[in-house]
């Protein structure tokens, strides 16, 4: 399987027009170039006919190679707004945002987006759901469904290839979204509240899931979320952010080694850098929301 | 790790399970399935459970008794039909009984004896104008099909052709065919074309307006994931938005076949050298009630077989849609 995903990773680089970067020089990090780099990023939508909206304001962020990136918000602070952007769905009003470097070819068909919603298409059995990204970028089904069934058995969801998404409880339906987004993937996820919608048993199931594939894929992930505990048991540095218009308050990595566990969100440290962020969250700065 | 997580899923081996074992975990879904009649996906379709889903059903545990199934699914089928069949029955003994009373004029209401033997005496005559009505119904709803797919799609794709198309659309409709008919017989003549325009005229509003409302409802969401995937427009189309938009599409079919008919005998009515219309028109001029109520009987029958066929055709092509009304999610 390891193989599969990181020849899977090769195919994706090579569609993918990178320019200068060199595909070994990703995952050296440190002082290489950031896989994405959101410099500056500000994002007004127009309401009515003069009224503006901020959502966005002077956001910079970066995502290294092979890291897992959170990005906590109270809601409405524009989390969604920015992955969508970072997706290319629309375009920053102001600022850059860069995938190895390019800013300017679209990032559509390049990066994996991961909804809230699984959004399986129920017409579809659950493998050929996971295969969807694959063939919008013409890979033949044989191949497609192949690399599917491997990712199956390590996901946990053998067995149900066959079954349609009505018949699997909105765990497994997740699990076959994530499948779908990791195919499609290319080098970069993005994860908007993917467990969001999901009661509290499943969610927490789901938490100790990704983070063991995680472990194993170590695919680079942007991870949107509102659960503090979410945050700090997936992610390797997580940012916290204002409320409209959203900016970065903190910035922190997580002082915690792999393999993690849930267990290890009881440490002292991981204690205090949850007070910490969610001092960040809660802060109101009047001033701060006024001004813009 | 995976096994805990197979354990957070129970609903799916429910699924295959209430089909097939002797004590399904949840007996509603399952006698809702029956009651359909119909095979139903994934394990109706033929081609089978995996031997790994098999294996798992029987790790659990459970029997697997599919001619049991079967017996219910018949017995399914019995009562659905029964209370309508039983329904009918009873009015034709009122019919019966109020034909049949003493100082009954059999010309104004002959009994249903009457109208059987017409039936059966008429018989080569009856089907050789049915044929006729067939044929009309069915070149003028395959024109109104390919249309109503067609200009849906024009519709769907440019916002400057539905403001063209789609209010001339809806007034179309408010024009009644009984003013229409004469016209297009007087225009195309007594024959076949004729006839397969009125169809037409009648068809093709509920199909296309299904189809457009069909492709309106995609769900944005599902959209923007496929445009993150870099699907363009015609990729959209075709493995999201027209498949979305399949089961809208067979409501309008439904209405349309059961309107198709009554266009058929409409156009025959006002001027034709057969069919089942042109049929009644005749015995009409003769008085001759029960051959016109024999005519009646069997354009009923031919518009209820026609909507059995379109509810079939719709049940093999969206095994999915109506899988999922059954379990009830």
């Amino acid at each position: 399987m390891r193989s599969a995903t990181t020849q899977s990773k090769r195919e994706d680089s090579s569609m993918s027009e990178r320019q200068a970067t060199d595909a070994t020089e990703r995952f050296v990090g440190g002082g290489s170039l950031p896989l994405l780099d959101v410099r500056d990023v500000t994002m007004r939508y127009r309401q009515g006919r003069d009224a503006t909206i901020t959502a966005l304001a002077d956001l910079s962020l970066h995502v290294n190679a092979g890291e897992f990136v959170a990005l906590v918000g109270p809601s409405g602070c524009g989390k969604s707004t920015l992955l969508s952007l970072v997706a290319g769905f629309e375009t920053p009003s102001a600022g850059t945002i860069a995938l190895n470097g390019d800013t300017t070819t679209t990032r559509l068909g390049r990066v994996g987006y991961m909804p809230q919603r699984d959004l399986l298409l129920p017409w579809r059995r659950a493998l050929d759901n996971a295969i969807a990204g694959l063939q919008v970028k013409r890979v033949p089904r044989g191949e497609a469904r192949e690399r599917a069934r491997a990712l199956f058995a390590e996901f946990g969801l053998a067995g149900f290839e066959r079954s349609y998404p009505p018949a699997l409880s909105g765990g497994m339906r997740q699990r076959v979204s994530f499948a779908r987004t990791v195919l499609a993937g290319g080098d970069l996820l993005l994860l908007d509240e993917p467990f969001g919608a999901l009661d509290a048993l499943t969610r927490a199931d789901l938490q100790r899931w990704l983070l063991a594939i995680w472990e194993r894929l170590h695919t680079t992930c942007l991870l949107v979320t509102h659960d503090v505990d979410e945050a700090l048991l997936l992610s390797d540095r997580f940012y916290a952010l204002s409320p409209r218009p959203g900016h970065v308050r903190l910035e922190r990595s997580v002082p915690l080694p792999r393999p993690r566990d849930a267990g290890m969100l009881a440490r002292p440290e991981v204690a205090a850098l949850k007070a910490e962020m969610l001092a960040a969250l809660m802060e109101r700065s009047l001033s701060e929301g006024a001004a813009r | 790790m995976s096994d805990t997580l197979r354990d957070t899923a129970p609903e799916t081996t429910s699924e295959t399970t209430a089909l097939r074992s002797a004590a399904p975990p949840s007996p509603m879904g399952a006698r809702r399935r029956s009651w359909s009649g119909f095979p139903l996906s994934p394990w109706g379709t033929g081609r089978g459970v995996s031997s790994q889903r098999q294996s798992e059903a029987d790790a659990a545990g459970i029997v697997s008794t599919p001619p049991r199934g079967r017996l219910r699914r018949i017995g399914g089928l019995l009562a659905v039909g029964l209370p309508a069949l039983v329904t009918l029955a009873l009015l034709i003994a009122v019919w019966q009984w109020f034909a049949s009373r003493p100082g009954a004029d059999p010309q104004v209401l002959p009994t249903p004896g009457a109208v059987w033997h017409a039936l059966t005496s008429q018989r080569a005559l009856l089907w050789k104008n049915t044929v006729i009505t067939l044929r009309e119904t069915v070149v003028g709803f395959t024109a109104a099909f390919v249309a109503g797919v067609f200009f849906a799609t024009l519709i769907d794709f440019s916002p400057l052709l539905r403001r063209a198309i789609y209010p001339l659309l809806i007034s179309s409709q408010t024009i009644p065919i009984i003013t229409i008919a004469p016209l297009v017989v007087f225009w195309f003549g007594f024959g076949i074309v004729s006839k397969a325009i009125v169809v037409l005229l009648v068809c093709f509003f509920p199909i296309s307006v299904a189809l457009v409302d069909g492709l309106r409802s995609a769900d944005p969401e599902l959209i923007k994931l496929y445009r993150a995937f870099g699907a363009g427009r015609w990729r959209l189309f075709w493995s999201v938005r027209l498949p979305g938009a399949l089961p809208t599409l067979f409501s309008g079919v439904r209405i349309a076949i059961t309107y198709s008919v009554v266009g058929a005998i409409f156009g025959e009515y006002v001027g034709a050298t057969g069919g089942l219309g042109w049929y009644i028109e005749q015995k009409q001029h003769d008085f001759q009630t029960p051959a016109i109520i024999a005519a009646i009987v069997v354009t009923a029958l031919l518009s209820v077989a026609l909507f059995l066929l379109t509810a079939l055709v719709e049940r093999l092509a969206l095994p999915w849609y109506h899988g999922r009304r059954g379990a009830g999610r």
